[in-house]
């Protein structure tokens, strides 16, 4: 008998070794990529320019740098580069408390039309909208409304009928389709360009990511993901159903509104900055699952680590592969996950789901 | 099987009554392909002494048999449009679509006038300030939805597409509409790109027998295209960056703008790249140090200015939000004050003349003395669109005027 508690103990204690082993990795690894793409750029800077521009910032009394290449640092790469750990970190626990809180590994801020509710925000920013100056505001508060908006009608479809994964998996996909619909038929009032930025909007892109921006997805992130994790047992509940959930003293209903509204909020303010990059959401919390397995105190955290460490190294790569040019990251965000996805989906055995 | 096709071509048939224009020359009495003088008086005596024992030929005929004498000698025209296709042409057209907005400028320079047009397609009607004629007239679509219906029931003697421009979609306008009017003739003129444009302008002269107006206007051209190659040889082309209506969009090899840039004498600090139109990291823009930027507004969020004449005073607004851009503070550009905003009513088809003149006085400042783009944009309105030349207004155009 405590032969049996040792060995269990033994593998838990094993397992807890390979999660923080798990997250310490992606650490590090996202360190070095974020230093990386600090480093390379169209401009050229030296590697010693760039450490000097970086530190001039944060020392400005200390250290002096080129004033081109403080700018360059500081006005362009920097937050850039933040941004994208920041969202892809965001996006990829937005998508793990979806998934975990409607039991359905295909549950997403896309198959929940939350993105495509911010696509349909935005096409009427640009296509009725047509101002220089005001334009970005207008865009940005037009798509965070209609995914706010979605969310609120996921959650009051879903109430007719219970607040239940299957309820609300359906309400998502009823908007989706009826955001995407919408769109499709506003780009009919627009004219060529229009169109244009409307597609260019839905490949999402860190090109007009600012310290302001940072600022504001950071706040929601930081403030959310904690009332998240916190609440991550009631995940783990869920997952052995409602009945279950319910017999352990979980408020099923009122846990799976919470985690739904927080889920979409971060969803939401992160994607009227960018634009819908797609993917992370989806495939960040299966890498983790099959990396470490289901359960939501760490799920939730070391997705959001994977998250970072795709859209980063994403970004990176649109920013570099054609340089000068860039590439949307949301195209590029598919091309990095899938092969690591795809090598743990040949390799496990082990079903999560 | 598909009897989409087949489908569609039935109900055109039945649609459209059907218009079998003569294939030979009207009032080529002995079909010998020549209309004579004496062909031509008998045709007319006939008609005049209601004798059908001369000629029974209908007063259409008549006009038109008098008009192939008077302005292609009496024969047939044989001409090549811009995609190599040679047409035979028996008759002046009289019942014209054109759906190439650069085209019907050209036919409009050449003094070819409304009365032998019967439909536009639907952006040219919505152009009232530079095409006011147009304004309202029937539409039959665009290129990318055509109207085919309303086409065939206009009985349209002859239509004018893009030769190589949106080529996909003309291409399979041409085909329907040949499927159901045969004898329809389909020209393919581009008048939008400045290497051909002069050629393609030739060709309009023929058809319309305006021999004398194509010259004119040839010679407009080839006098203030050798203004600005003088200003553009003069000294070191200045590098440019030359962005369009999307921010850190711009062009490269291939494209159009790039060629404008070029022949206004500029370097393009984006020529090698592989894409035509590429998005930009902005650092590059400033590691290449551009010593002239130009922000090309007219469409997208960018609509002001150009012929409708509305909120000129963005031009400035924009041209504002460029400066303090990060990092432009220290672009030789924005330090000598070389960054202008140009609309694009003046970058396309025929109209790239005043562009380019505008552009080649901004990029050799010290040989621009011969370069008045606005007085050239007043005369080509004046002269050859018969507009008000007061809309060449350069506020209207390009920021900062001097």
């Amino acid at each position: 008998m405590d032969d049996e508690k040792e060995k269990i103990a033994g593998q838990y204690l094993r397992m807890q070794a390979k999660r923080l082993l798990f997250v310490g990795v992606l650490a590090v690894l996202i360190i070095l990529l974020a230093v990386g793409s600090t480093i390379i750029g169209s401009a050229g800077l030296t590697v010693e320019e760039v450490f000097t521009a970086v530190l001039a910032g944060l020392l400005p009394d200390s250290f002096s740098a080129d004033p081109l290449a403080f700018t360059i640092v500081w006005d362009l790469r920097l937050h850039r580069v933040l941004f994208a750990v920041v969202a892809g970190f965001g996006l990829a626990i937005a998508g793990a408390v979806m998934q975990g809180v409607l039991r359905n590994p295909l549950a997403s801020p896309f198959t929940l039309g939350i993105a495509s509710a911010a696509t349909f925000g935005a096409a009427i920013a640009i296509i009725f909208v047509p101002t220089a100056l005001s334009g970005e505001i207008a865009l940005v508060v037009s798509a965070f409304m209609m995914s706010a908006f979605a969310a609120v009608a996921i959650y009051g479809l879903s109430r007719y009928r219970g607040v239940s994964a299957e309820s609300m998996v359906l309400a998502g996909i009823i908007l989706m389709y009826l955001f995407g619909a919408m769109t499709s038929f506003l780009q009919y009032a627009g004219t060529t360009e229009q169109l244009q930025a409307v597609v260019f909007w839905m490949f999402g892109s860190l090109q007009n990511t600012s310290w302001e921006k940072l600022a504001i997805v950071t706040l929601v992130v930081v403030v959310s993901t904690p009332l998240l994790v916190w609440r991550a047992w009631d995940l783990n509940a869920l997952g052995m159903g409602d009945q279950v959930a319910q017999s352990l003293g979980v408020k099923v209903e009122q846990t799976r509104t919470v985690h739904m509204l927080v889920a979409s909020l971060i969803t939401a303010s992160i994607i009227c900055f960018t634009g819908t990059i797609g993917f992370i959401g989806l495939v960040s919390p299966h890498i983790t699952r099959l990396a470490i397995g289901g359960d939501h105190r760490y799920l939730i955290v070391a997705s959001g680590f994977v998250g970072a460490l795709i859209l980063l190294g994403a970004d990176s790569l649109a920013r570099t592969i054609l340089a000068p040019q860039i590439i949307p990251v949301g195209i590029m965000t598919a091309f990095i996950g899938i092969p690591f996805f795809l090598y743990l989906f040949m390799r496990r055995k082990e079903e999560y789901w | 099987m598909n009897r989409f096709p087949l489908t569609v071509i039935v109900v055109f048939a039945v649609l459209c009554p059907i218009v079998l224009a003569d294939a030979a020359l009207p009032g080529d009495l002995d079909d010998n392909g020549v209309i004579a003088r004496e062909e031509l008086a008998s045709s007319i005596l006939g008609y005049l002494s209601q004798d059908t024992n001369i000629s029974d030929a209908p007063i259409s005929d008549l006009r038109d048999s008098a008009w192939v004498f008077v302005h292609w000698g009496g024969t047939a025209r044989t001409v090549t449009d811009s995609s190599g296709k040679s047409l035979t042409l028996t008759r002046p057209l009289r019942r014209i679509i054109v759906m190439n907005s650069e085209t019907l400028e050209t036919m409009r320079s050449l003094g070819v006038t409304k009365e032998r047009i019967v439909a536009v397609d639907k952006y040219i009607a919505q152009k009232p300030e530079f095409f006011p004629e147009y304004a309202g007239y029937p539409s039959v679509g665009s290129i990318w939805a055509p109207d085919y219906e309303k086409m065939l029931s206009l009985r349209p003697d002859a239509l004018f597409l893009y030769a190589s421009v949106s080529k996909a979609e003309c291409d399979e306008i041409e085909r329907r509409v040949t499927a159901s009017r045969p004898d329809l003739t389909v020209f393919r003129i581009d008048c939008y790109r400045p290497e051909t444009y002069l050629e393609d302008t030739a060709r309009l002269a023929e058809i319309f027998g305006k021999e004398e107006e194509g010259a004119r206007l040839a010679a407009f051209y080839a006098g203030a295209l050798a203004k600005v190659d003088a200003a553009a040889s003069s000294s070191a082309p200045p590098e440019v960056y030359f962005e369009t209506w999307n921010d850190f969009k711009s062009v490269a090899r291939g494209s159009g703008y790039h060629d404008k840039v070029t022949m206004a004498g500029g370097a393009n600090i984006f020529r090698d790249n592989p894409a035509e139109y590429p998005e930009i990291d902005p650092e590059a823009v400033i590691s290449r140090k551009p010593e002239v930027v130009i922000k090309l507004v007219g469409s997208s969020k960018y609509i002001f200015g150009g012929y409708s004449g509305e909120n000129t005073t963005r031009f400035e607004d924009v041209r504002d939000t460029l400066l303090p851009r990060a990092g432009w503070s220290s672009l030789p550009a924005v330090r000598d004050g070389r960054v202008y905003v140009l609309h694009n009513a003046i970058m396309g088809g025929p109209q790239y003349l005043i562009g380019v003149t505008y552009m080649a006085r901004w990029f050799h400042p010290d040989s621009a003395g011969d370069l008045d783009p606005e007085s050239l944009h007043r005369t080509y309105l004046q002269e050859f669109q018969g507009l008000d030349p007061g809309l060449a207004r350069a506020d209207r155009f390009v920021f900062p005027v001097k």
